[in-house]
């Protein structure tokens, strides 16, 4: 898929070009959202608003090279409002989704040591290995400083090897 | 479990992306069928149908999308063409509520046919639901002029005798020069009776010269019909609150008065107090995601509290909830504009069916007998523009043409307004659009239909 080429239609109002945008990142949208919400149902919200508002604004984009870029971070915003409200409730039952079967136990260790991190640490490593962001466009979607980051992945990486029982030599960084 | 690693920040790296990339996770079902769902809710670029309460602008806008679409497609053309006089209007080109309300037997009268000044009409279809009140007809002339009904301007609807305020939304088709057939909906937030007499009294049909809309032509005569209406009650589901559920937020308060689902339509009556509802736009979505296509709305009653009636399209029973989510739109205040061109008019439009446009006022044309706005760009006919001369005269409502002409996705109109001395300092005025359009979240309703 021609990235810019399916940008510059979609924001001339052709809805198939749209479609394809989405559907070619609906798995990081999954991902991401996951990494920040508890429930597919929530995720599906997030996600449902997040396109809307990219349909509305896609107007607004000024670089199509930075699409997904964009459209993560308006997804982060309505994940963020989710748990805003999620926070003012109190949960009448608790939610517990059993993980899927798969053979892939590989990813099982990987998805359940990252569900272990704490929040702001998950979706760093969800952006930045899951879905090949440089740490400046980490850095960019979730609208914090590059040092931040650089800190956050050094914890993270530092907690994951301790999961995954690898022994994990990285310089110190602080936050 | 692979053997523990003494690594660096490199090797770690790429044994943890290794790892990711092996992964695949799929989309559970339910976010893949949210995500189908919300991109097949998406709108056409240009909406088709939208009932407007300040209407004389969009009737315009209604009549040329009929000629578009009669001459669109000549197969369609030779059908109806061949459809019998007396056929169901609805059935032929009726929205999905029409058409569903004609197959459950809800619409059914006795055509009536009157005839004056060589120009013969015929009522073949009605409907009122408690939310919507539509009809369907067929004009035949002899003379080769194509002529159409025109809400206020050449006929009025009344109730026993009483006249029906609001606006309407017209569809309809050429079936050639002779013959014409549309569907009106009559919006009006006016409590109507359950048995009334529909009076449509049509003193004037309104054709257009050489299909220059700027050359509107009349011809009068006296086409009075007298229809009886029953509400229908089959298979509707009607649901008054009391005491009505409320949400707040700010100084305004949405309060819920009713819900009717019908075979035609699903009615949806709210009341806001605090604020105009100017501003204000609610889209209705099912419990699995899917947005309710609107059939119009309409309001009444601001600034201090105000109704606002919602029709959208007719749902399966099966659902168990629907989901109201007002959004705001744009500020009551007015954007001025002063005489400063080229001039960017951000035009209001709903968020979740288009994306905002923009239009662009390239040349005002002072003219004695008129005044000319020249504009390009995507026209909303929910984009209101008006004009204020010095003495603070707003002159709003122009007549607007439809395009005048299309080029690369731009089209391109000249809005017409009342003469103006160009001398004197104009304003030119519309809706100051919010820049983020805010889906209102505290203020949602989930609305039960079990």
């Amino acid at each position: 898929m021609d990235l810019k080429c399916e940008v510059k239609k979609a924001q001339k109002g052709n809805n198939d070009a749209f479609t394809s945008l989405i559907t070619a990142s609906e798995k990081s949208m999954y991902r991401v959202a996951k990494s920040i919400l508890q429930t597919d149902m929530e995720c599906a919200d997030a996600i449902q608003e997040s396109i809307f508002k990219a349909f509305r604004s896609i107007k607004t984009l000024k670089e199509p090279n930075f699409f997904k870029t964009w459209l993560i971070r308006i997804l982060i915003n309505e994940c963020n409002k989710i748990l805003q409200i999620n926070k003012r409730l109190v949960p009448i039952e608790e939610l517990n989704e059993q993980p899927k079967e798969t053979e892939n136990f590989e990813y099982i260790e990987l998805h359940n040591a990252v569900d272990f991190l704490e929040e702001e640490l998950k979706i760093v490593v969800t952006l930045y290995y899951f879905e090949d962001f440089p740490l400046k466009e980490v850095a960019a979607i979730l609208n914090t400083a590059e040092g931040t980051i650089k800190s956050r992945l050094h914890r993270a990486r530092t907690k994951l090897a301790d999961l995954l029982k690898i022994e994990y030599e990285g310089s110190a960084c602080c936050e | 479990m692979k053997g523990a690693l003494a690594v660096n920040e490199d090797i770690f790296d790429t044994e943890i992306n290794k790892k990711a990339k092996h992964t695949n996770q799929e989309i559970p079902e339910i976010v893949k069928a949210r995500i189908e769902d919300t991109l097949s809710s998406l709108p056409k670029k240009r909406r088709l149908r939208k009932i407007i309460t300040t209407w004389s602008a969009a009737a315009v806008l209604a009549f040329t999308c009929i000629l578009a679409s009669g001459f669109a497609s000549p197969a369609m053309a030779h059908a109806l063409k061949n459809v019998p006089i007396f056929g169901s209007v609805f059935k032929l080109i009726g929205d999905t509520g029409l058409k569903n309300a004609r197959k459950v037997g809800l619409t059914e009268i006795k055509p009536q046919t009157i005839s004056d000044n060589g120009v013969t009409i015929t009522i073949t279809d009605v409907i009122y639901d408690g939310s919507r009140l539509s009809f369907g007809y067929v004009i035949e002339s002899k003379d080769g002029k194509s002529l159409r009904l025109s809400l206020h301007e050449g006929y009025d609807p009344y109730a026993d005798g009483k006249l029906i305020n609001g606006g309407g939304s017209e569809t309809g088709k050429n079936l050639n020069d002779n013959k014409y057939i549309g569907t009106e909906d009559l919006e009006s937030n006016q409590s109507l009776p359950e048995k009334f007499i529909l009076g449509l009294r049509i003193n004037k049909l309104i054709w257009y010269e050489s299909n220059n809309f700027e050359k509107k032509k009349f011809i009068k005569g006296k086409w009075y019909f007298n229809i009886p209406i029953s509400i229908t009650k089959k298979d509707v589901i009607y649901k008054v609150f009391n005491p009505m559920p409320f949400k707040k937020f700010s100084v305004t308060k949405i309060s819920l008065k009713s819900i009717n689902i019908t075979p035609a339509t699903t009615g949806i009556k709210l009341e806001v107090s605090g604020m105009c509802c100017e501003g204000l736009e609610f889209n209705v979505f099912t419990n699995d995601g899917k947005m309710l296509d609107q059939l119009g709305s309409s309001s009444g009653g601001c600034p201090s509290l105000s109704n606002y009636n919602c029709n959208l399209v007719p749902i399966k029973r099966r659902l168990s909830y629907l989901l109201l989510k007002p959004s705001y739109l744009y500020e009551i205040n007015t954007q001025l504009l002063v005489n400063k061109y080229p001039l960017k008019i951000i035009t209001a439009k709903v968020w979740a069916r288009g994306q905002t446009e923009s239009i662009y006022l390239s040349k005002v044309e002072f003219l004695s007998d008129k005044t000319l706005l020249y504009v390009k760009g995507n026209y909303s006919n929910e984009w209101p523009i008006s004009l204020k001369d010095a003495s603070g005269k707003v002159y709003s409502q122009p007549y607007i043409t439809y395009p005048k002409s299309s080029k690369n996705n731009t089209e391109f109109f000249i809005i017409t307004f009342p003469a103006l001395d160009k001398k004197q300092k104009i304003e030119i005025l519309s809706p100051k659009l919010i820049d983020d359009p805010k889906i209102l979240k505290q203020v949602e309703f989930k609305i039960p239909l079990e």
